[in-house]
């Protein structure tokens, strides 16, 4: 029984390892951080990477943490141990602190980098001559214009309960300053109760259903990610107010979209995964290839917010057609389009 | 004489380095009371583990109602009719007292989905009423129950269990039945026992001799693995069983007495009205340099704890202990180690060592602080500190570096010894020092026990037989029910005969 | 025999005794210590929230709250009575969860089998089940070991099947159920209860039940009574599987989606109302009841919070608080000799 059971165990941990290793072996390894496949957003992004790749016949190498900065650390050390200076990186720090071991294990490598979303803000880029960029999307403008549309959708006044997103997190606090900015100029809003649902779906619709309890007049739902505005949505739903108490979330994702287009909420972001995932590379091999020479770039383009898609009922018809039906056209040497503001 | 439904003949068992039953005839009759008597070591254990089918004979032949027995387990020995009564019970304490009743045999009442559990209760009631527990609630947990009901309610479940399996006059045998009971439960015992006998045959085993002659209808003696005798009601009083019990002759040079020195006067260790709630009581001794007293009593007396609170294991609830006349602390296994007492637990291979760990770890084990050279260790100390106390207490191993799992038993003994030397124990407490080790290795810790006396080691030893206390030490302590009853010298000219000594201690 | 004679004048006491004084008795058998808990957390809540908190409107809030973990715990609790552990509960209801997914009408494939996914989703949980009672019995590897494995693979095939889609479920019905009610009362909590009830009979009534606490009290003398000790724990292991498979379709149902993380964060809370509901960790102590109410506790603990405004960062130190107070007081009403 116990040989057997090793013998199975043997046989298909060769097999996993086979087919993993059974990629073309030429080219550039480009290899992608992520948090987890589990998540459509950082699906769609592995799908960028990946179409990046193809379209310059490099090697994609997608790179999944499952929440543990230890293991994205390790995977990307292997990779660089594996490829040497043969490599680019596109990477999603797990935890802002994080980004500082990666940083300086890139560096140490001479392997050129972009990182998104989470930095610590005293970590310079340009310390980093490898590091070519660290991109983000303004959370603070994202939470105020989910807000605003809220707030609009509502007439101007009423009642609101937010959901945050995880505490401490660096996104979750930017875009729930964005909401505070947004209520400080609509003198009609009240903001009942706040609370964290963790980016959660479920957590959400349990807390939903016990905000709606406590406030039976709440007039809109503001929620830190799309997933906690679905999970609200669906407490709604359950007590018949869809419709009439709308949500608003951040991410675009499909559901979510699907969601405006029926007047249950009022307005997403949508942060182009699709984008992210193949700029983050064609930034890197730029620089690597010698297209764009870091030394000299100034400083506001090695840490910049790029471009969200901003989604209401007024704009929806072409973003289905653009996001949910087709997949976004980018041009991947366009390497600065998307620039909004420097990170400061 | 009763027709003879057990029978065990020419009955052999051997474990390393001991002879447990050297060719035994056991038998035991239709409703009877049959007493088992004989010292720890006797071979009553071994005798009951082969019954119940917990271990196989060597050589002999083992009959149950005729037919050779081929017992696999207590479970299978239950089956044929013969089950034993622990004295701590064998119930599962989270369930109620019908469940473990039952247990596994539910299908009896019937083999619907639903048990009928009204029924059950009902028929629990009744047994319980056939062994005096008629006012015991069937459904309360026996975790709560106390330890004269969880016997009862053993024997309770083999009678049910004989009667399920259809068999006819069921052997229980009870393993010291009253230690646990107040004295009127163990009138209400016998009185209970006394009227089982009518549909099953006893075993009882017990170290009180009195209650033994009081309740048999037969006495089976055992010593060294042997049946000294098989005696009839009323053939033999207390006395007569406890000289067959020691043995009548006591050879001059078994201990090495004529090695045994004279202590000095000085009070190395001075223990004051120690006392541990329901263990012990009023427990004073001093011991002298060089002195070697022997602990002596039977389990349940007491002695094992009052070693444990000289080890530090254990904390007494009040009294004192001095060592060289400074009052010492007694909190923990650090306080005694740092008052110079070493112990040398009867589980070497557990308590005592690591035996995962090589010889030279072991020995060091206590006096690293010495073998450091700032904060790492020197090797070079280590080896030399181990060497020295290998050669001296003569330890067998290949090398400093052999792991202790592989050493014999006596060396792993002496590995333990050498290890308290090595931290300047001044005292050892030595419980069963000689358990399982073959006769020529006894022999060689006699003499070492000898030496380190002479070299002026105080030692407090608890010995596998009397004999043996007696031929070791200077002075006798008997404990009975956690009391010291008497204090007996043992000069190496004047060794006291173990026959007056074993009615101070049963 | 004589004592059966005897023994039958004394019995007829237990069926006398009024309804109402039978039915407490048979609540507070070990969980007396709950319904004050309960209670307390009830009435904190009740006047930090001005009444809000035990409105009707409330209670039935908790209720449809309370559904989900219950089962969950309802699941587990049976694996803790038993002495083992089961850490596979997250990846075996998201492996379900997303193949459900897949199996009811939806976006991303052509299959619709209606509720014929139940029974293919307690297929799914079981097997899981199965399995980590086979590892553990026949291989003889501790269940933490066996369950913990279990939960990685089992997360990981969600992943693989699921490919990071959240997966929209189109058919209505299950969601009407999921979030549905009859006369008042949550469905989910219906649910919860049936299993309670179908539990609490086994565990007090059947043989099967009354094996699974003598190995949870004593794994070798449960063998030596001649019970077959591998099979029950297989069984336990499977059925557990089998409920988290329930608990998942309803999970699927009332968001109306599935992915691979439907199952995330749902082991430590269900285990942290075991515990609080009086399940002792150590085996052989507690049962369905102490399940449903260390559920109830927990919802209401966190739903009070939530109406009482008690600052997010400071919820999950309050439930950890209580895990550790209401197990402390657990065990000091039990017997030591049972805690392992």
């Amino acid at each position: 029984m116990k040989k057997t059971l090793v013998l199975v165990l043997a046989v298909l941990l060769a097999l996993s390892v086979t087919t993993a290793f059974a990629q073309k072996a030429s080219g550039v390894f480009m290899g992608t951080a992520i948090r987890s496949l589990e998540n459509p957003y950082h699906a769609v992004w592995a799908r960028g990477a990946q179409s990046f790749a193809d379209s310059v016949g490099g090697i994609a190498v997608i790179q999944t943490c499952e929440g543990s900065s230890e293991k994205q650390l390790n995977d990307i050390k292997a990779l660089i141990a594996k490829a040497g200076k043969n490599a680019v990186f596109s990477i999603d720090p797990n935890e802002s602190p994080n980004v500082i071991p990666i940083a300086k294990a890139l560096e140490a490598a001479g392997v050129y980098f972009v990182t998104y979303w989470n930095k610590p803000d005293t970590v310079k880029v340009t310390d980093y001559p490898h590091w070519v960029a660290h991109i983000s999307f303004s959370g603070t403008l994202a939470g105020e214009f989910m807000g605003n549309e809220l707030f609009k959708s509502m007439g101007g006044k009423g009642k609101i309960v937010a959901l945050q997103g995880m505490l401490a997190n660096t996104t979750a606090i930017e875009r729930y300053t964005g909401l505070q900015a947004a209520l400080k100029k609509a003198p009609g809003i009240t903001l009942a109760a706040v609370d964290t649902a963790e980016w959660d779906r479920t957590k959400a619709f349990e807390k939903m259903k016990s905000f709606l309890v406590a406030n039976p007049d709440v007039g809109g739902v503001w929620a830190a990610n799309d997933n906690m505005a679905l999970g609200a949505l669906e407490a709604i739903r359950a007590a018949g107010l869809a419709g009439k108490v709308k949500v608003v979330g951040c991410d675009g994702v499909d559901e979510m979209i699907a969601a405006v287009k029926a007047g249950e909420a009022a307005a997403t972001v949508i942060n182009p995964a699709f984008w992210q995932g193949g700029m983050g590379l064609s930034l890197a091999l730029a620089a690597k290839d010698g297209k764009i020479n870091v030394k000299t770039l100034p400083v506001e383009k090695r840490a910049f917010f790029a471009k969200a898609v901003e989604v209401t009922s007024a704009n929806i018809d072409s973003i289905i057609a653009t996001y949910v039906k087709g997949t976004p056209k980018y041009d991947w040497n366009d390497y600065y389009g998307s620039y909004v503001a420097p990170i400061k | 004489m009763g027709e003879t439904i057990l029978e065990l003949k020419r009955a052999k068992k051997a474990f390393p380095g001991v002879t447990a039953l050297d060719g035994v005839d056991f038998r035991v009759e239709r409703n009877e009371i049959l007493g088992l008597v004989g010292e720890n070591g006797a071979g009553k254990s071994t005798l009951m583990k082969i019954l119940i089918g917990l271990q196989t004979v060597d050589e002999g032949e083992y009959f149950l109602r005729g037919e050779r027995a081929a017992l696999d387990g207590p479970s299978a020995a239950i089956r044929k009719g013969i089950g034993m009564v622990f004295q701590e019970g064998c119930m599962i304490p989270n369930l109620s007292v019908m469940d473990n009743l039952f247990l596994g045999n539910e299908d009896s009442f019937g083999r619907g989905p639903l048990m009928p559990v009204k029924a059950m209760a009902q028929a629990a009631r009744g047994e319980l009423e056939a062994v005096g527990l008629g006012r015991l609630n069937p459904k309360s947990t026996v975790g709560d129950i106390s330890s004269a009901e969880k016997q009862m309610l053993e024997i309770a479940r083999l009678l049910w269990l004989s009667r399920l399996y259809g068999v006819d006059n069921p052997i229980l045998i009870l393993d010291e039945p009253t230690t646990v009971l107040q004295e009127s439960e163990v009138e209400r015992l016998f009185s209970i026992l006394g009227a089982l006998k009518a549909r099953a045959s006893i075993v009882f085993i017990s170290h009180r001799l009195e209650e033994v002659v009081q309740l048999s209808d037969r006495i089976v003696v055992l010593k060294d693995g042997r049946l000294m005798a098989d005696l009839g009601r009323g053939q033999a009083d207390v006395k007569a069983i406890e000289r067959l019990m020691v043995g009548h002759e006591l050879a001059v040079e078994h201990y090495r007495e004529s090695m045994q020195t004279d202590c000095g006067s000085e009070v190395v260790l001075c223990v004051k009205e120690l006392r541990l709630g329901g263990r012990f009581e009023d427990f004073s001794m001093d011991l002298h340099r060089g002195e070697i007293v022997s602990l002596v009593g039977l389990m349940g007396s007491g002695k094992e704890e009052v070693c444990r609170c000289l080890g530090g294991s254990e904390v007494p609830d009040s009294g004192s202990i001095a060592v060289h006349g400074k009052p010492a602390r007694f909190a923990s296994p650090k306080n005694a180690i740092d008052a110079g007492i070493g112990i040398v637990p009867i589980d070497r291979r557990n308590d005592g060592l690591a035996t995962s760990l090589d010889v030279m770890s072991n020995i060091n084990l206590l006096i690293l602080d010495r073998m450091r050279s700032g904060p790492f260790l020197k090797p070079a100390l280590e080896k030399a500190s181990a060497r020295r106390w290998v050669e001296e207490c003569l330890i067998k191993t290949p090398s400093l570096q052999t792991s202790c799992s592989t050493l014999s038993g006596g060396n792993q003994q002496k590995v333990v010894i050498a290890k308290w030397l090595a931290a300047e124990a001044a005292i050892l407490v030595l419980d069963h020092p000689t358990r399982g080790i073959d006769v020529g290795a006894k022999d060689e810790i006699y003499r070492r026990i000898r030496a380190l006396a002479a070299a002026g080691l105080s030692i407090i030893i608890m010995c596998d037989t009397l004999e043996e206390d007696i031929g070791l030490s200077n002075r006798m302590i008997v404990m009975k029910d956690g009391r010291i009853v008497r204090e007996i010298p043992c000069p190496k000219d004047a060794k006291p005969a173990p026959v007056a000594v074993i009615g101070y201690i049963v | 025999m004589d004592g059966l004679a005897a023994a039958a004048s004394t019995a007829p006491r237990a069926a006398t005794r009024p309804l109402a004084s039978r039915l407490l008795s048979f609540a507070s058998k070990g969980t007396r210590g709950q319904i004050v808990a309960l209670a307390i957390v009830m009435l904190i809540f009740a006047i930090g929230t001005a009444g809000t908190s035990v409105s009707l409107k409330n209670l039935q809030t908790i209720l449809s709250l309370a559904g989900i973990p219950m089962i969950i715990c309802l699941a587990i609790h049976q694996v803790v009575v038993i002495g083992a552990m089961d850490l596979s509960t997250e990846g075996v209801i998201s492996l379900a969860a997303v193949t459900s997914g897949f199996l009811i009408k939806n976006p991303f494939t052509a299959y619709d089998i209606g509720f014929w996914v139940i029974p293919v989703a307690i297929l799914i949980g079981g097997s899981a089940g199965l399995v980590n009672g086979l590892i553990n019995t026949k291989i003889r590897m501790p269940s933490f070991i066996a369950t913990l494995g279990m939960w990685w693979v089992t997360q990981g095939l969600a992943v693989i099947i699921g490919k990071g889609n959240a997966v929209k479920m189109l058919d209505q019905r299950f969601q009407n159920i999921a979030n549905g009610d009859v006369m008042g009362i949550p469905v989910t909590i219906l649910i919860a209860l049936g299993v309670f009830a179908i539990l609490f009979v086994v565990q007090r009534r059947t043989r099967f039940g009354r094996y699974l606490y003598a190995i949870g009290g004593d794994e070798t003398l449960a063998r030596q009574a001649g019970i077959k000790v591998d099979r029950v724990k297989v069984i336990v292991f499977t059925i557990t599987g089998c409920i988290y498979a329930l608990a998942s379709i309803l999970l699927v149902a009332r968001l109306a989606s599935s992915n691979p993380r439907t199952g995330k964060d749902l082991m430590f809370p269900a285990m942290t109302a075991v515990a609080v509901g009086g399940v002792s960790l150590s085996g052989g102590v507690g049962g369905a009841l102490n399940a449903v109410f260390g559920a109830l506790i927990v919802t209401a603990l966190n739903n009070g919070m939530v109406l009482m405004k008690v600052s997010p960062y400071l919820q999950n130190a309050v439930n950890g608080i209580v895990l550790i107070a209401a197990v402390a007081v657990t065990i000091d009403r039990k017997k030591i000799g049972i805690i392992k």
